[in-house]
């Protein structure tokens, strides 16, 4: 059970930050329409990341399943009210990809790509995107920004040495768990680290929290490569290395039948077109060559 | 133009070894024409009605210098509506990029690569205008 968030461990350790400069400038806020015609307002609000020439990677909980009149708009380097880049840098979205579609779409496949009318990426440049490897887990190396309301929803903030502490991985996609304080607002805010180039690549996407009662870490929807559909496995505290359902990498790649129903859809329509993560390939790069 | 940089597999940098890194400004200028265009605000609006003339609705307001107003038609947006939204295709992932485990990071010349932001704090509150009966 995934609720949108958790919330906050200890005290509330995000920081507001101005967002010049790069990679900065690359995250910003995205705001969505269920129904542009007036006199609708936006909908709600989530973070979002620059990860292409014309790319936002984001969670697919905020994007707006289901309406013929959609509308969505990213604002990078959101800060009081306009971006820090320039008054016209911002773009609206004309098409996303989804790995999960629904407003219920919390936890290891909360993950959504936008692509915009403008390439705002070639103007202010991009981050990665990385596999996460198993072998950093519990280290202090990774950063979560985003427009919590809980902090600020007109600046971003950021929490560094955030360490993923566990990660579940159901069936093509995983979550990475970790106890940086996140809350609403933060919804698609990158989960990334830097490495020794100096450069920023993104394993995740902020997608909500496990309560309490079930362990209470925050999840990031991870970008990871694909795993049988019969693969559901863990690691972590308690968790044993090398027990059969750990081994993800010798399962062979196969199709993933879709599980319905899909809120998002009307009629009880199934989605166009199927959805399935060849072996080793990342949701990021499907959905860029996707929709490019 | 920009440069996309190779990612590597070792390990992400830590906040102890982050600290060493020194912020590093742009080599080269924005070029003008995308200064304009990123200072430039833009409005859209979008109508039902593909083959309306919305300029023919924008007007000038009686009485008060440099003002215009524009009588939006029915089912005008205020905004550049989606096109598309779907799952996706595994089917369109081209073979060469299979086996992949990142992609590229891009930082174009003109900005600056900061790799400590400057802390902001919260939004300035604004001033209290309610007080109680003892000043506070």
């Amino acid at each position: 059970m995934i609720r949108p968030h958790d919330g906050v461990f200890g005290s509330d350790d995000r920081k507001a930050y101005y967002p010049s400069g790069y990679p900065w400038q690359c995250i910003g806020r995205v705001f969505t329409w269920r129904d542009t015609t007036p006199p609708n307002s936006w909908s709600c609000y989530g973070s979002g990341v620059l990860v292409g020439p014309r790319h936002v990677l984001t969670a697919s909980h905020i994007a707006p399943w289901g309406s013929p009149n959609w509308g969505m708009l990213f604002v990078p380097g959101y800060y009081d009210g306009a971006s820090v880049v320039g008054s016209g840098a911002n773009s609206w979205v004309s098409d996303f990809r989804s790995l999960a579609p629904g407003v219920d779409a919390f936890g290891p496949h909360d993950m959504s790509l936008l692509r915009l009318y403008d390439p705002l990426g070639d103007e202010l440049g991009y981050f990665g995107a990385q596999l996460y490897d198993r072998s950093w887990q519990d280290g202090n190396y990774w950063t979560l920004v985003g427009y919590p309301s809980a902090v600020t929803c007109e600046r971003p903030s950021f929490q560094t040495g955030i360490p993923v502490i566990a990660t579940d991985v159901d069936g093509d996609a995983m979550a990475l768990e970790h106890q940086g304080d996140s809350t609403y607002g933060d919804s698609g805010g990158p989960f990334f680290g830097v490495w020794p180039d100096g450069f920023p690549y993104v394993i995740g996407t902020d997608s909500g929290g496990v309560p309490h009662e079930f362990g209470g870490n925050n999840i990031c929807a991870g970008v990871f490569q694909f795993a049988s559909k019969r693969a559901r496995c863990r690691s972590g505290p308690g968790v044993t290395p090398n027990s059969s359902l750990n081994r993800t990498e010798d399962l062979p790649s196969e199709r993933l039948r879709l599980r319905g129903p899909f809120p998002g859809l009307r009629n009880g329509a199934r989605p166009r077109r199927a959805f399935m993560f060849p072996r080793a390939g990342c949701p990021s790069l499907t959905f860029m060559t996707d929709i490019r | 133009m920009s440069k996309t940089y190779p990612a590597n597999d070792s390990a992400p940098l830590t906040p102890s070894q982050l600290v060493f890194h020194d912020n590093a400004a742009a080599t080269k200028q924005m070029p003008a024409d995308l200064v304009r265009r990123l200072a430039q605000r833009r409005i859209y609006l979008s109508s039902a009605d593909a083959k309306v003339d919305l300029s023919a609705h924008l007007k000038r307001v009686a009485g008060a210098d440099g003002l215009w107003g524009l009588d939006l038609p029915a089912k005008s947006v205020v905004g550049r509506p989606g096109r598309t939204a779907e799952l996706t295709d595994p089917k369109s992932m081209p073979k060469n990029l299979l086996g992949k485990k990142n992609l590229n990071a891009s930082r174009p010349p003109w900005t600056d690569h900061v790799f400590h932001p400057k802390l902001s704090g919260l939004p300035d509150a604004p001033p209290n205008l309610l007080r109680t009966t003892k000043g506070a």
